[in-house]
């Protein structure tokens, strides 16, 4: 990890950004709820897509050859992307929208908070792609690094706890 | 370039792990393997991937005191809201249901 003074900042900010995720994790542990709505293999696929993603922005850094590690990165943030509106429409047109419960409004919160932050995450690539100028791809890693780990928390507290 | 290569497969393995395991215990009508266990696991499975992608992807190891110092005030930040909060209303929701689920006590009987 970079020691300068701008990359401190940036922690700093991606610290403070975990606190916010704790207090989404804590309103939706307290609200959970039974209902069975998710489907386990769409989440897999949604994480492998994430995971992958994670070891290809750090590639892009690594390797100097950010044009096409960033490219892929940034499809599989789009595909991420896809798969979670997908599933957010399917689970409105059952009537499991946000304000069916109380549960099920955490639980666009959070996830709706995660995938913002991975939409600001992807406009941040395109931006780089489209401009040429690399400067902040250490930070962009470290932000998508710490998106990825979210989902980890994500994947195992709401969705694998709501399957079993 | 070999530590993201090195992150990559161990984080792979967590996840395969934990889906792995959720998938055999609905596979088997949700009684393969107790739940008590599986709430213990899982989440076990989920703090190892944390530090495997903290080491490997993050490398905050190589980081200055500042950023593990930050590092470690953020986990205990989160630790407290989320770990409060549960034991919080867990002790709420005890105290409510004996109130409601309990006999009335005579004063609040109406005449």
């Amino acid at each position: 990890m970079p020691t300068d003074k701008t990359t401190l900042g940036f922690w700093l900010y991606i610290m403070s950004d975990c606190v916010l995720f704790a207090s989404l994790f804590a309103t939706f542990a307290v609200l959970r709820g039974s209902e069975d709505i998710f489907s386990l293999p769409f989440v897999f696929v949604q994480t492998l897509a994430l995971l992958i993603s994670s070891f290809t922005v750090g590639l892009a850094f690594v390797t100097k050859k950010q044009n096409t590690f960033l490219i892929l990165t940034l499809l599989l943030g789009l595909g991420f992307l896809g798969l979670e509106v997908y599933e957010f429409k399917n689970l409105m047109l059952e009537g499991f929208g946000p304000s069916h419960s109380a549960y099920l409004s955490s639980f666009f919160a959070l996830v709706g908070t995660h995938g913002l932050h991975v939409a600001a995450g992807c406009l941040w690539m395109l931006v780089m792609l489209v401009t040429q100028r690399f400067y902040q791809l250490q930070r962009l890693v470290l932000f998508w690094h710490f998106l990825d780990i979210i989902w980890i928390f994500i994947f195992t507290f709401v969705y694998l706890f709501g399957i079993i | 370039m070999k530590h993201y290569f090195d992150g990559l497969i161990l984080s792979l393995l967590f996840t395969l792990l934990s889906f792995g395991l959720v998938g055999m215990h609905v596979h088997m009508n949700h009684t393969a393997i107790p739940h008590e266990l599986l709430y213990v696991v899982l989440p076990l499975f989920a703090v190892a991937q944390l530090l495997v992608q903290t080491v490997y992807f993050l490398h905050l190891p190589q980081g200055n005191g500042w950023n593990k110092f930050v590092y470690g005030f953020a986990i205990l930040i989160v630790v407290l809201v989320v770990g409060g909060s549960l034991w919080i209303m867990s002790n709420l929701q005890h105290n409510q249901s004996e109130m409601f689920i309990g006999e009335p006590s005579p004063e609040h009987q109406l005449d």
